[in-house]
């Protein structure tokens, strides 16, 4: 057995006690041995030493801007009425299956292939809360583009906080969690887009996944609408 | 398991801010900055850790409910940070190959035979650090700095115990190369 190979496993104490055995006592034969034990026990104490670093600078309003742009994926107290709604077993199959719809094509992107398609053709998407007052906060129009979809999600995300109190705590939970796994998948998208900017798939799940959340929140703010149920 | 942070939060903190409250989370990351950017700068090296700190707190703010106080909150800050930023290397395409045992550029600059000396305490470690894959560096970061066992390691990075630990050795075994050619390079210098 070549004992430099198991030297980080002694120094670990993972070897078995027949094997710890065996390697002292090479270690009792081997200079050379003793002296990569001695430096891999100095390796590992100058890490554990390796002293910790303040950040070069403040780092929270970078943050505190993330976080308050989220709206709807932020932690806020539920306020108990009588009213609930809760989420149908098919329609919680339909949100799971989004998340795997999602996951998959995150993962494809990570695998970092690219496949030629066509890019679909991106119709406006109408994102209407149907039933809600005021008027004048009813329809959001997205046509994908960046602005305007961030606008359109800030429009609905304030509609259904608003109004979320007449969900079930449970719903809004689904509801949030869904939301989070779009989010990430659409960041995730933007990264490998960031360096493949010409990925006609990367393009096409990225608007997917815009189109899946504006249709997540529309669903929602339908259901937190006076009239939803 | 890691030990607990040595910045403490006021429970208080943790629960206002899992109820939205912005001032209590501020707090909670002043609490916990510093270990987060350290863990980021050393896993993912220095020019990535502001981002991947920003998104540990974005997605601590948003897993705050989900916090049951079944392990201390630093525990559970820090597991979450390993997994944003894992999760950070997977989306680059730079994780999973590498964490599989293909390390062996890590052990390029190995020579031969290495003289019987000790290091500096004030060796270049960080520096050393950078140089070894990211795979093996998670492994050598979670193990030998953070204090995960080859069981949790194999889980947060999605290998088996076995990889975790040949990825230890290998980022040891080159840590050990690396500083010893920068020591016997300084000392010629000095010759």
């Amino acid at each position: 057995m070549h004992w430099t190979e198991r030297l980080s496993d002694y120094q670990d104490r993972e070897l078995t006690p027949a094997e710890h055995a065996a390697c002292e006592a090479h270690l009792a034969l081997c200079q050379e041995c003793r002296d990569v034990l001695a430096e891999l026990l100095s390796v590992t104490s100058a890490a554990r030493a390796d002293v910790d670093r303040d950040p070069p600078h403040d780092l929270w309003p970078g943050i505190l801007s993330q976080i308050q742009g989220q709206g709807l994926t932020r932690a806020i107290p539920f306020r108990h009425t009588p009213r609930t709604i809760s989420f149908s077993l098919p329609q919680l199959a339909l949100a799971a299956s989004l998340l795997i719809a999602v996951s998959a094509g995150v993962s494809f992107v990570a695998a970092g292939r690219s496949i030629a398609r066509p890019a679909p053709q991106e119709d406006p998407i109408q994102a209407v809360a149907e039933t809600l007052t005021p008027p004048a906060a009813g329809v959001v129009r997205a046509n994908f583009a960046d602005a305007q979809f961030d606008q359109a999600v800030v429009d609905l995300e304030k509609i259904l906080l608003d109004q979320r109190a007449e969900l079930d705590p449970r719903t809004v939970m689904v509801i949030e969690r869904n939301l989070t796994v779009i989010d990430d998948a659409m960041r995730q998208a933007r990264a490998a887009l960031d360096a493949d900017p010409g990925n006609t798939f990367l393009n096409s799940h990225l608007a997917d996944a815009r189109r899946r959340k504006l249709d997540l929140l529309r669903r929602a703010t339908t259901l937190a609408s006076p009239s939803g149920d | 398991m890691p030990l607990p942070p040595s910045n403490q939060v006021p429970v208080d903190d943790v629960a206002r801010a899992a109820q939205g409250d912005t001032s209590a989370f501020e707090r909670v990351y002043s609490a916990h900055l510093g270990r987060v950017h350290n863990l980021a700068r050393r896993m993912a090296g220095p020019d990535a850790a502001d981002e991947l700190t920003q998104d540990v707190f974005v997605r601590v703010w948003q897993k705050l409910q989900t916090f049951r106080g079944e392990s201390s909150f630093g525990t559970w800050l820090h597991r979450l940070a390993v997994n944003v930023i894992i999760e950070r290397f997977r989306t680059l395409g730079t994780a999973r190959d590498r964490f599989l045992p293909d390390g062996d550029t890590v052990l390029e600059r190995m020579p031969g035979s290495l003289p019987a000396r000790g290091y500096d305490a004030g060796m270049d470690i960080e520096g050393a650090m950078k140089r070894l894959p990211p795979g093996a560096r998670a492994v050598f970061v979670l193990h030998d700095i953070e204090g995960y066992r080859h069981e949790e390691i194999g889980q947060l990075l999605g290998v088996s115990i076995g990889t975790s630990k040949s990825q230890l050795h290998r980022a040891r075994m080159s840590l050990r190369a690396h500083l010893t050619a920068r020591k016997e390079r300084r000392e010629h210098a000095l010759d």
